[in-house]
């Protein structure tokens, strides 16, 4: 699961309300679901649940007929690291590219050292 | 999870002392190398713009250089959003070649600010039977500036309780949120902390905030604190609104002001929003009774930058005297930019929300000078101030960001919270309100009075800034 499929799942209105749902009342059914988060039909939230899981957002248990689902805070917890260590190799790449700009040839720094 | 450490490494064709020079000069070296610095020391302030993504945006990570190698190492200690260390290595590899390494360590709830902030929910914490109290604050956004000890005060004053026996033999848990200094994001993260079962709200945000908090969780019962300086106003009686007064804090420093510079054409800046509308409210009242004259005024939307056009009307209108009710990011960038066009030569200024943490990231030499009124400083003679400063030190280290009056103040509030409920029979919301109306204590500030749930009675004191903290004025004088 990339970092990107976490925080685009993240990125919907409806599918936070659902999170939130979830949240707030532990492992629901996609019935229950449903039923609280009225601005949307039931075929909606389906395909959102289905995108809240295979981007490992959310786990689905599945009992008999019924499909049940809850928060799994592993996955976004990895993909929040993985976004601030992206971060963090980006920042170098641009201090690459400024500092080679600047100092081809070893010219004077900015600011004295110490 | 506990800590985390991030590392991240480029090998950048420059001399080491080069790449070193880059930090903090502002250029477009990526954000962690284009940190705001005003010079590269141990001890000084530094402000990062964190790119938080989802179309949001960048977020000030607020920390403090704690070490310094040049031109190897430089080493960061993070207060907000997160509690944690950037340490940047900078490594020979030939005459033209440096290794740049950066290690950022990250926490379980600064990943949790981080998922939050892209819209992960706030799950419940399970009923473990503790006494839980909220604290709502301003992790990020222009507020944070102030806030930035307040979580740190309020986690000291709950493990202060809880040494002490915690609430009716029930341990304190402290549930902390983040408003990001937006009022419906307060409202929505208050709403949270009374679902989470909190049995008092403590929120040391801005008024915009605080009136959004109010209508959102106001009509439920559990007690609300505004312990932090604010413009007052009505409310029910289990909304309590302490902290000092722009009134107050104008009658203990206009008069002297004026005096001390021979001037009275005052200029008022403030944010637009109900603290500095109220606060000019009593500045129309106060400065003409003290023999000032208003020569104009102005306000900019909480978050602005670019300071210039109010520093030009300053200057057209002839004002001598600068009163500025702007709050955090906003008043730092705004007696920055003072100091640079020469505005401090024509102009004495007060500016109402100078604490201990706005001044130093305004900076030694464009702070110098203000003068400020509040019941709290740093500096405050007192065996109480002492031993709590020691207490604060020794629990959160040297580094970390310095106490002011709104921090204390949310300390002290929890602490005359835990009184009150004291006093109270066990799940009797009734009676700590009760006593939460008329309660005497010596806290930290000195000794205070609640009458009512609208006002804390306090010694208001004058300060003017200068090098490291501030400079206790008389008054009288």
């Amino acid at each position: 699961m990339s970092t990107h499929l976490a925080f685009d799942a993240l990125a919907d209105e409806v599918r936070r309300s659902i999170l939130q749902v979830i949240a707030d009342r532990g492992e629901c059914s996609a019935g229950e679901i449903a039923n609280s988060v009225e601005r949307v039909g039931r075929t909606t939230v389906s395909s959102h649940l289905r995108v809240l899981r295979t981007s490992g957002v959310v786990i689905e248990r599945r009992a008999g007929r019924y499909r049940y689902y809850s928060l799994d805070p592993e996955g976004p917890a990895r993909a929040a690291l993985e976004f601030l260590q992206g971060l963090l190799q980006s920042s170098l790449r641009e201090l690459k590219a400024d500092a080679e700009a600047l100092a081809p040839g070893g010219s004077e720094p900015r600011r004295e050292a110490g | 999870m506990g800590s985390v450490v991030l590392v991240a490494d480029e090998t950048v064709a420059a001399r080491c002392d080069v790449v070193y020079g880059l930090f903090g000069a502002r250029a477009g070296a990526g954000w962690v190398f284009a940190a705001e610095c005003d010079t590269l020391a141990v001890g000084s302030v530094v402000a990062l713009q964190l790119p938080v993504g989802g179309g949001q945006a960048a977020v000030d990570i607020l920390g403090r250089v704690t070490s310094l190698v040049p031109p190897r190492q430089i080493v960061i200690a993070l207060d907000q959003p997160w509690r944690g260390q950037l340490r940047i290595r900078l490594e020979r590899k030939g005459a033209e070649s440096t290794r740049v390494s950066v290690h950022a360590e990250i926490d379980e709830r600064g990943v949790e600010w981080l998922l939050r902030r892209r819209g992960w929910p706030a799950c419940q914490p399970a009923d473990d039977g503790d006494y839980r109290i909220g604290l709502l604050t301003s992790k990020s956004g222009p507020g944070a500036v102030f806030a930035v000890a307040c979580e740190n005060l309020a986690v000291m004053a709950v493990d202060e309780l809880n040494a002490d026996g915690g609430l009716h033999g029930r341990r304190v848990r402290l549930l902390v949120s983040d408003d990001a200094t937006d009022p419906a994001t307060g409202a929505a993260e208050a709403r949270w902390l009374v679902r989470a079962g909190c049995r008092v709200v403590l929120a040391s945000v801005t008024s915009a905030t605080f009136g959004a908090v109010q209508r959102a969780i106001g009509e439920c019962g559990v007690p609300l604190v505004h312990s932090v300086l604010n413009e007052g106003g009505g409310g029910p009686g289990h909304v309590f609104r302490w902290g000092e007064r722009p009134a107050d804090q104008l009658a203990v420093a206009a008069g002297p002001l004026m005096r001390t510079s021979g001037a009275r054409r005052w200029f008022l800046v403030g944010d637009d929003y109900s603290w500095s509308h109220g606060a000019h409210r009593a500045a129309r009242q106060v400065l003409p009774e003290a023999h000032g004259v208003i020569a104009g005024e102005s306000f900019v939307p909480l978050g602005t930058k670019d300071f210039e056009p109010v520093i030009d009307a300053i200057t057209r209108s002839g004002a001598d005297l600068v009163l500025s009710t702007l709050v955090g990011a906003d008043e730092v960038a705004f007696e920055r930019r003072c100091f640079a066009m020469g505005l401090r030569a024509r102009c004495r200024t007060l500016s109402l929300v100078l604490d201990e943490s706005t001044r130093e990231r305004v900076g030694d030499q464009a702070a110098a000078g203000l003068w400020t009124a509040f019941g709290y400083y740093q500096q405050l003679p007192t065996a109480e101030n002492t031993a709590f400063l020691a207490r604060y030190r020794s629990t959160f280290g040297p580094w970390a960001p310095p106490v002011s009056t709104l921090s204390e103040s949310t300390y002290s509030a929890l602490h005359l919270y835990g009184t009150a409920a004291r006093q109270a029979r066990p799940d009797d919301p009734g009676q700590v309100v009760a006593a939460l109306q008329r309660l005497r204590a010596i806290v930290p500030r000195g000794s205070v009075e609640l009458t009512g749930p609208h006002h804390i009675r306090q010694q208001l004191r004058l300060a003017e800034a200068s090098a490291g903290g501030f400079r206790l004025l008389d008054s009288a004088g």
